[in-house]
């Protein structure tokens, strides 16, 4: 419980600090954190935590910028729902696995938010292709940084489970 | 569920992450028609939850809301040229909702908004207040805008306020009021040539057209029956109310019923069905005028001023992104509640709870909003869809909008226009400058609106104007 809120606390500030990042150095020099935190819920696999996540940065978007709640929470629940499968497939601890579909999913999160959010008329956050490869190049960093950090945690459990 | 049935198999923390799986799969099934159809579409718990987001991002906020009550009254010393023009605004949409009644019997009075379907509302709640017995005497009272024919005064039933209605010329009755009796209102009416003098006229027996009716009036009685009234040099044909004791007592002759529209063979010059078209959108009307005597329409009681509360910015959107919204945090703000800055409208408040309140600029993405331009003290009254905002070569953003009312927009004569807001319930009154019109084509136009520059750090917002409670005569009781 307690676990979970801190997580969805840290989560609505690190979304919090993308929009930060939008506004101070604008649209074409930030990554895409729905995109990674796709690609983070494929690697580290834990199902029962991402509704916590994905709430998170829904909430922190439909506060801030266009869409609703609800378009956001299914933005991200139905990019994690169709990258899964070719996840299992492609090994999603790979680099060039994580690298691809990072740069694919905010891609793919650009031209859903023109469709639906701007009605075809241009992503309403105004991401370009250097957002969208900052993305691909940041994701594996971003998630070696957070499975090293996992890495710690497990060893420090099977520590205290040989204590 | 098959999975779980032997739990053998799998450890408990398998069982959870295929459940979660499972149930988030079901989440986006469910969800994809509400957010591809409706992706502004808020949840009734959304707001807190927004509320809270925004404390979590800004704790010092919280600290804000508490102090909100402490601040100060809204800033009332205006700049003098937008009271100026504000004022020449308001004496135009007076000008043009008089028309040529005679100002003895003409009451105008404010349209605060609209009631029934969502595209085509037939009823007009006025922010005008009378008791029972006085809205039953001034029931059926033509209301006209301009020498157009709007609707009727009805009579307030059993309804618990004491606000005037009107429901439009196209009104049909609800189930519930065809119990009580009530038809649809048949008009007879008129219709000549607005080009030719000379053309034939056309004589018509009038009612509110059925919902799937490509036009709002459908016309039941026509003589001649088969007039070509779409042919060069004739059209448009203009249908005007005619004078019958009998049919329509008190209704004055002359008023504006709209333009003939006629669905057939065209190379045959056969007409099927016959129809009219209004030439005012209920969602426009700003001022409306009922016609009777001086003695009935002295009873209605117009509304006191609209009040304005405070609210600080906490948090503004980067200015060169195409979209724009604010966070603001002040006590008892509402949602639909015009945002502004002196005289000049900012935006409008999307969501508020716990005294933090999000704000959106007007053109705000499927957002419909009133507005009425002004061009050399002539007014036109529109019905605008958002469409986001368009930056410009030299960077530059104008906002979009659609024009759904009018068809079409006469494109020389309203460029440059300056751009208010209409009304759109109590918390969005009119005659709030909102900018000017850049560029226009026959269903858009691209405004340089105020709410598209930096915010000041204190705003006002606009409290709903208190209607006064009408005087109740001993009869009444």
């Amino acid at each position: 419980m307690i676990r979970g809120l801190l997580a969805f606390v840290i989560w609505v500030h690190v979304a919090g600090f993308e929009v930060v990042l939008l506004a101070r150095i604008g649209p074409s020099f930030v990554p895409d954190l729905a995109a990674i935190a796709v690609v983070a819920s494929m690697v580290d696999g834990a199902e029962s935590r991402l509704f916590v996540r994905f709430a998170a940065i829904a909430l922190v978007r439909s506060t801030l910028l266009p869409g609703s709640f609800i378009f956001w929470l299914w933005a991200l629940v139905t990019g994690w729902w169709v990258a899964r499968p070719l996840g299992r497939r492609f090994f999603a601890d790979r680099l060039p696995f994580r690298v691809l579909a990072s740069f694919s999913l905010a891609v793919a999160y650009s031209l859903l938010q023109s469709a639906v959010l701007a009605k075809g008329a241009g992503d309403p956050l105004q991401r370009t292709w250097s957002a969208w490869i900052l993305t691909a190049l940041l994701a594996p960093l971003v998630l070696g940084a957070v499975r090293g950090f996992q890495g710690i945690e497990r060893t420090k459990v099977a520590r205290r489970g040989q204590a | 569920m098959l999975f779980s049935k032997d739990k053998s198999l799998h450890s408990m923390k398998a069982v959870r992450r295929r459940r979660a799986r499972v149930g988030l799969g079901i989440l986006a099934i469910v969800l994809t028609p509400i957010a591809c159809c409706a992706p502004e579409f808020e949840l009734p718990f959304e707001a807190p939850l927004r509320a809270g987001m925004a404390a979590l991002l800004r704790p010092a906020a919280l600290v804000t809301v508490a102090r909100a009550g402490e601040v100060a009254r809204a800033d009332l010393d205006f700049d003098a040229r937008d009271v100026a023009l504000t004022e020449r605004f308001l004496a135009s949409l007076d000008r043009q909702a008089r028309g040529q009644h005679a100002e003895d019997r003409l009451r105008l009075v404010t349209v605060l908004r609209t009631e029934g379907a969502r595209k085509r509302p037939t009823t007009l709640v006025l922010a005008a207040t009378a008791t029972a017995a006085e809205a039953a005497a001034l029931a059926g009272a033509p209301v006209v805008h301009g020498e157009d024919l709007v609707g009727f005064v009805v009579a307030n039933g059993s309804r618990a306020d004491a606000q005037l209605r009107v429901q439009t010329i196209d009104h049909v009755p609800t189930r519930s009021e065809a119990k009580l009796g009530q038809t649809k209102r048949r008009l007879v009416a008129i219709a000549h040539s607005a080009v030719d003098s000379e053309a034939p006229a056309l004589r018509l027996l009038v009612e509110a057209g059925h919902a799937k009716d490509p036009f709002r009036l459908r016309v039941l009685r026509a003589a001649p029956q088969q007039l070509e009234t779409w042919a060069e040099g004739v059209a448009p044909y203009i249908a005007r109310t005619m004078a019958s004791e009998r049919l329509q007592p008190g209704l004055p002759e002359g008023l504006v019923l709209g333009s003939i529209e006629d669905v057939g063979y065209r190379e045959r010059a056969f007409v099927l069905s016959r129809y009219v078209e209004p030439r005012f959108d209920a969602r426009s009307l700003v001022r409306v005028g009922i016609l009777g005597t001086a003695a009935l329409t002295s009873s209605i009681e117009d509304p006191r001023d609209a009040g304005r509360g405070v609210a600080r910015l906490l948090w503004s959107s980067p200015l060169r992104t195409p979209w724009r919204r604010a966070l603001l945090v002040g006590k008892g703000m509402s949602r639909g509640a015009a945002v502004i800055d002196g005289l000049r409208c900012l935006g409008r408040v999307a969501w508020s709870a716990g005294g933090v309140a999000g704000a959106v600029a007007l053109c705000e993405v499927d957002a419909r909003v009133p507005l009425v331009l002004m061009q050399d003290d002539a007014t036109k009254a529109i019905y605008a869809r958002g469409d986001g905002v368009v930056t410009l070569a030299d960077g530059t953003q104008l906002g979009r909008f659609e024009v759904e009312h009018p068809g079409s927009l006469d494109v020389e004569r309203w460029r440059g226009a300056w751009v208010y807001s209409g009304v759109d319930g109590a918390s969005f009154p009119h005659g709030l400058v909102c900018g000017r019109v850049r560029e226009a084509t026959a269903r858009s136009i691209d405004v340089e609106l105020f709410g598209l520059a930096p915010w000041p750090d204190a705003v006002a917002w606009v409290r709903p104007a208190a209607l006064p409670s009408p005087r109740v005569h001993r009869g009444d009781r």
